[in-house]
Parts: structure tokens; sequence; C-alpha cells
């Protein structure tokens, strides 16, 4: 029952009672007005001493509340005899709403003509024991003794106006009843959405205050896209709508389903009898009447669904529908902005960061450790890291490399296997575009090419917890994988300058035996000895690489060397500086030229004395390089004369490792070795190295661990294998491999 | 409140510092004095790493330490050996 009373402004009040007033005195009749409670709503009318109203407020408020109770239901103006025989009212129902009466209109008092005297003279007539206060009986007595008799047709005048008194007074009252719902609404909306703002995740919160508030339907709900074309009902409110959280539907699918494709809102009524009602009958919700959905969208992305159910007709809804419909709309594209916003505002949190990563990822010159970035990076991108594998393949053997965290073996190598033989093995078709991948052992994966040379060569997968999630990465990790690409091209083109400036200098080199075989020896020497030099640890790998090829061209003119683009500059003004060291004498130990030269002037040195080198190196002192450098040398090629002895004392005892070769070695040795010995896979990395001469700093590099901890696996190696070094660690490895 | 970019980025920093130092056992206190963050965002960049297996965490609070736990790694896979 609508307590329209309550809504009654007293500015509305006033003209009520000025109308009420009008009408009695049109009519002659005493007029109240009550709810339907009878209680009186204004002043009666047409009364001279309404005191009485005050005293016996309670006892005539029973009075009334008895006849409006046997009135239940009545839709249009009666005459009522009930309190005396004879004695006429008007009762006038007040609706509005059409299903509910709030207010009742009371006129009397109408007497019959011929009919006052068999009123009065009645033995029942107004006998004290009706209820009601004698003070009434008394007042009610002078109104009957007061009123005249009146005709039908004067009856028929009175019956009009009354009626139209109630009818006037309903349109004030559903006026005011919405205004003033619309303005408690209003108030109701502002203090949500200042009471939210602020609050964590406020959206559903204010979803859900927004929707309760509103008379629209009786149940409300919200649905969000958790994968493409498929909606999940986070949040729904009103009754028995607790079985409708978690339930899905897809586009196209039921009248939610339907909606989403809608780019307005839609309505559908009188569904009981429709086939797509079992969607909320199979939730308990049996006699649902309409259905409303208001489709939550920004631009032109579908996000979610707003929906209203209803389970009966509203024939006048009580507050302006255009306006329910349209706040809801405005809730719908408020909520699709709210997404897209932190969309937005979720990759932009990662751009930044991302950019950040560009800056020193872009110096690496490791293949493996571009991997690993790629691999970590992209659990650091994504919103729920679990799984990530980047899949390489370096070169043409059918090998490929892969970097995996969150997957585990033989899974993983299975899942990189599929990777090489859907992307990499298809060398003619570059794939560059990502996509999502249902079909693997673990969750969803996120597959990117990556694409340089003209070629896929890599594969960066990453696993998403569902598809929407996949479709809001997909840019981050897409940049992710187009740096990595950058990356991976770079030390590919790094490492194709490295393979033309050899080759380059492998044909040069070739060049001089044809004219002198005794130099081509020597700079074949040289080259070996800076290369041995880089290994004991004097000079880095990538700086022996440069030296060496310095020391196979140095009869080529540098100017000429010069003349290839890109190519030989360091070397050509390494050659330069280690002419002018040999030439000059007159500048001892300043090291004012390039170390490139110098070791160069070292390495020949060391080379043109052959099998005397530790007579040579004793004496050793060269005008222009620096001392340090000399002393350095010195103890290298020490070292070197010590270990090509030892590695002779293992020939002798074992002439057939010559014609051994490490991968050989690798092959069998190493492998029986670690199954003897129970070697653990990175002391079988690290003796794998052994084998093949690394140093302990050069193993410390290969490995990505300190020389301590190389030291220590040594250890452990040799613990074992029972043997006390690496020499016969090694003959170890060759001795199995032969046994 | 930092904002969220702030500590990804920081993730991100914390991430490659363990890549090039993987025997590292740093303490939140520890990286933060190297990294010039304050202690707060560090430990909280250092427990999202953690959950997300990059970074092993050992004890709880101030003297958690952390290291670098390396990636399955596999350098010789076999195309020809299909399944």
């Amino acid at each position: 029952m609508l307590m329209i009373d309550t809504h009654m402004m007293n500015d509305t009040r006033e003209i009520c009672q000025e109308l009420q007033d009008t009408y009695a005195q049109l009519t002659n009749l005493l007029v109240f007005v009550t709810n339907h409670e009878g209680q009186l709503i204004t002043a009666p009318s047409n009364i001279d001493d309404a005191s009485v109203f005050d005293k016996y407020g309670s006892e005539l408020q029973n009075m009334f509340k008895t006849e409006i109770d046997k009135l239940q239901g009545i839709r249009h103006t009666i005459l009522s005899d009930q309190w005396v025989p004879g004695v006429k009212w008007l009762i006038a129902p007040v609706s509005v709403d059409q299903s509910d009466t709030g207010m009742y209109v009371w006129g009397g008092i109408l007497i019959q003509q011929g009919t006052l005297q068999s009123i009065i003279t009645h033995p029942n007539y107004l006998q004290p024991e009706s209820g009601a206060p004698a003070d009434f009986i008394e007042l009610m007595r002078s109104w009957i003794q007061n009123t005249g008799e009146i005709s039908p047709d004067q009856e028929i005048f009175k019956r009009e106006k009354i009626t139209k008194f109630a009818k006037a007074l309903s349109l004030i009252l559903k006026s005011s009843f919405k205004e003033n719902r619309l303005t408690q609404r209003l108030n109701a909306l502002n203090e949500t959405l200042i009471t939210e703002q602020g609050v964590g995740n406020p959206i559903e919160e204010i979803t859900r205050a927004v929707l309760a508030s509103s008379d629209l339907a009786d149940v409300f709900g919200f649905a969000l896209k958790t994968a493409p074309g498929k909606y999940t009902i986070m949040n729904s409110m009103g009754m028995n709508s607790g079985t409708l959280g978690g339930s899905i539907f897809h586009e196209g699918e039921g009248f939610l389903g339907q909606a989403v494709l809608s780019a307005q809102p839609s309505r559908w009524r009188d569904i009981s009898r429709d086939p797509r009602n079992h969607f909320f009958q199979q939730k308990g919700l049996d006699s649902v009447y309409e259905v409303q959905c208001f489709p939550i969208r920004y631009e032109n992305e579908v996000y979610g669904l707003l929906f209203g159910l209803s389970f009966k007709e509203r024939s006048t809804p009580s507050i302006n529908p255009q306006f329910e419909e349209t706040m809801i709309s405005l809730m719908g594209w408020y909520i699709g902005n709210h997404i897209t916003y932190e969309k937005m505002e979720k990759q932009l949190q990662r751009f930044k960061p991302l950019i950040e990563l560009s800056r020193m990822i872009i110096s690496v010159q490791d293949i493996q450790r571009v991997m690993f970035m790629l691999v970590d990076m992209s659990l650091n991108l994504v919103w729920n890291p679990s799984a990530s594998i980047v899949v390489h393949r370096s070169s043409e053997d059918g090998k490929i490399q892969m970097v995996a965290r969150g997957m585990q073996s033989p899974k993983g190598e299975t899942y990189a296997k599929d990777i090489a033989r859907r992307y990499l093995d298809n060398s003619d078709k570059p794939g560059a575009s990502s996509f999502i991948n249902s079909s693997t052992p673990f969750s969803l994966m996120l597959e990117y090419p990556i694409v340089y040379a003209d070629r896929t060569r890599a594969v960066l997968c990453v696993a998403v917890s569902n598809e929407q999630e996949g479709e809001e990465c997909r840019e981050i990790l897409s940049a992710l994988a187009m740096m990595g690409s950058v990356v991976m091209k770079s030390v590919h083109d790094r490492q194709q300058y490295l393979s033309n400036s050899n080759r380059f200098a492998h044909i040069l080199h070739e060049a001089i035996r044809e004219w002198n075989v005794a130099h081509y020896q020597l700079t074949a020497d040289a080259q070996k000895i800076v290369q041995e030099f880089a290994m004991w640890g004097g000079i880095i790998k990538e700086e022996a690489e440069v030296i060496g090829r310095a020391c196979l061209m140095s009869c080529t003119d540098p100017s000429m060397l010069r003349s290839f683009p890109h190519l030989f500059q360091q070397e050509a003004e390494m050659i330069e500086d280690y002419k002018h060291i040999q030439d000059d004498q007159s500048i001892l130990g300043t090291g004012s030229y390039s170390k490139g030269g110098q070791i160069m002037a070292l390495a020949f040195a060391i080379a043109t004395a052959g099998d005397h080198d530790m007579r040579v190196v004793n004496d050793l002192q060269i005008n222009g390089v620096d001392q340090g450098l000399v002393s350095q040398f010195r103890l290298f090629v020490l070292s070197r004369h010590t270990l090509q002895t030892e590695i002779n004392l293992v020939e002798e005892k074992a002439p057939a490792t010559k014609t051994l070769t490490a991968e050989g070695a690798e092959g069998r040795g190493l492998d029986a070795i670690v199954k003897q010995f129970g070697l653990s896979p990175r002391e079988k990395e690290v003796l794998e190295l052994v084998v093949k001469a690394s140093s302990n700093k050069e193993i410390a590099a290969t490995l990505f661990i300190s020389e301590h901890t190389v030291k220590n696996h040594l250890t452990n190696i040799f613990n074992k294998m029972g043997v006390t070094d690496r020499a016969q660690a090694i003959a170890a490895v060759f001795n199995k491999s032969i046994g | 409140m930092v904002a969220e970019s702030d500590v990804i980025t920081l993730q991100m920093e914390c991430t490659l510092f363990f890549e090039n130092n993987p025997y590292a056992i740093e303490t939140s206190s520890g990286l933060s004095k190297r990294l010039g963050r304050s202690q707060q965002v560090t430990e909280q960049a250092l427990n999202r790493l953690a959950e997300m297996s990059i970074l092993e965490k050992n004890g709880q609070g101030m003297r958690a330490i952390y290291r670098y736990k390396a990636p399955y790694i596999q350098t010789e896979v076999d195309l020809n050996a299909y399944d």
C-alpha cells in the first residue's frame, strides 16, 4: 500500500484543503479526507466546531478504518449508510497507482426525499451502543437534523462533484508523489555517489546502490564480459535474486544474450510463456513478467549488461520510467567508461616500466639473456602471472632453445616443440600477429612470434587466466615481443657482423699464404696466442676477436681495410699502432698506443720466438708497450707453458685422445662421468666447459655465476670424481670416451 | 601511496638486478639501498616477484632474504624427436 499522504508536501496540502473546501461549499456536504488507515489528512470542511475530531481522534479513526476495511477494492464512488441507516455518505477512492488506493474522500450527509422522519424516529437511531463517542453522536444528530432532504437529481450532482474532487485530488497527489519520490531518488543517488567516492573498487558498490534504490524492476543484475562473447552475472539484488550471481550467458543466448548485441536498451513484456524465460526459471525465478536490459558500452565496445526483472505488470510506475531508464543507461555508460579507464590505466601503468626496460635491455648482447628477460618481464607485465616461455631457433640443425618459468619438463618441452613446429619450421611465412591458444597443456597461452631478418626466429608465449585478460594484455605483451625482436635482431646483426668480419679476415689471411707462407703461419700463431690470452683471462673474448683478426690481417694496408664499409675500423687502427710500435724506438713503456696494438706487438713477439717463448718472455720489453701489460703477458706465457706441459703428459699417457674432439668427449665421456659419479646438472655444465678448456672466469661468464661459485663447483666435481685438478678431470672424461 | 607504475618499474629493476647477479642473496633493506628506493616499496616489489616464482623468499618480514630462481632452460631440444 502506498503511503501517498506522507508525500503530500505543505503547499500541496494547502491546495488540497482549498479544493476540498470549495467542493464542500459547492455540494453543501461535510467533506473529510482520510488515508487508508482512517486518519484525517486535511481539516474537515463545512463543520463549524471541528474540535470533536481532535478530542476523539482515535475513536473516529477506528470508525473510518472499520468502514474502509469493508470497502477494500472499490474503484468508484459509492454510497454507504453503514453508520446510520438511511443517512448516506459518498465515499470516493483516491489512488495514485491504479492497483493501490491510498486515500478516501468522504462526503455527507445525503438524505433522500421523504426519509428523514423515518430515520430519526427509528428505534435504533444513533444509539450510544453504536460505538461512537457521545459527543460525536450528538454532533451527528445535529448534522442530520440540519440537513435537508435531497432529490435524486441533487444526489447525482453531489456524487459527480465528490467524484471529480477525488480525481482532482488524485492528480495533484500523483504529481506531488512523483516529485517527492524523484527528490528522494536524486538525494539517494547523490548520497551514494558522494559516499562511494574513494572507496576501493567502487564500481560494483555504486551500481548496487543505484539499482537498489530504483523501483523500475523487482530484481536487478549486473553482468560483465569475462571472455569474448561470454558474460558472467557479477551481482544481483532483489527478491530471490541470489541464485543469479555467477550465472553465465553468451552473446545471442536468451534475453540477456540478445540484449548485449543491441546498442540500445531492450525490453520484453509478458514473457512467462517465452522459452527464453527458461534461463530465469532455472535460477528459481518462475514468474518473471518483464525483462529490461541496458547494455554497458563505451564507444563501440560492449563490456556488460545491467538488467531488471519485474514479476508483475507495472501499469503506472510511481517514478517517471523515462528518468529511470535514462539513469540506468547512464549508469551503463559510466561503468563502460570506468572499465575502459581501468583497462587503459593498467596498460599505462605497464608501458612506463616497459619504456624504462627498453633502455636496459637494448645493451644485452646475448640471446639467452634476452630470453631470460622476455620470460621474467612478461610475468611482470600480465595481470595474473603464472607461466611464460620463450622458444628460439638459433640454427638450422633441428635444435631449439627454450627458457621457461611456471612450466616444467616434459610438458614444457612438448609445448616448445609444438611452438617450433607451428612457428619456426615454416621459415617462408613469418607470422607477425599474436594468437590466443587454448589447446595447450597449461592455461590459455598468448603466443607472439618474434620476427627478425625476414624469419620467425623465436616465440614468446605467456599464460593468461582468461580470454578477457588475454585481450587486455595483448598490446603490452606485443610491445614486449617487439622489443625482444629489436634486441634479438641487434644480437643477430652483431653475430652476422662478426661472422662476416671473420670470413673476410680469413680470406685476406689465406691470400698471404700465396706469397709468404712464413708470415701466414706467424700471423696465425699470433692470433692463437691472443685467443689463449683471452681464455687465460687477460682480455675479454670480444676484444680478443678483434685483435685476433688484426693479427691475421697485419700485412694488409690499414687504409685498404678502412675502405670496407662498417668493417675492420678497429682492426685498421690496431694494425697502425702495431706498426708504429714496431717502427718507433723512441717511446718506451708509455702505453700511448691502443691496447690492441700493444697486445699485437706482444703476441707477435711470442709467436716469433716459437718454442723459446719462455726465454723471450723473461727479457720481454717492447718500446711503446705498457709495462703492466708486459707483466701480465709474462704471467700468461708462464701459465701457458705449464698447461701445455700438462696436456703433453696426458697425451703421452693416453695417445688415443689426440683423435678425439671436444664434442665427442661430451657425447660419450661426459655423460658416462655424470652417470658414474652422480654429478648434478650444474656440475655437468661446469665440467663440460672445463673440457672445452674454459678458464674459471669464462665459465663464470658463460653460466652467469661468480668465479667463487665456479671454484666451489670444481671442488665438488673433483671430490666426486676423486681427482685433484682440472687436468685429471679432463683426462678422466677423455678416458671414459674411449673406454 | 605509491603509484602502481612505480611498483612495476621497481619489480623490473629488481628482476634485472637478480638476472645480472643470479647468485646474489639480498634483503629488502639491502636491495633498497642498492637501488636507492624506499624499503617499503622494495619489499612490496620483491614479494610480488616471489609470488611469481621469479625470486625465492626465505624468512619473513625484515629478515626475509631473496634470491633468484633460475628459469627452466633447455638449450638443445631436438625438433626431429617429435612426440
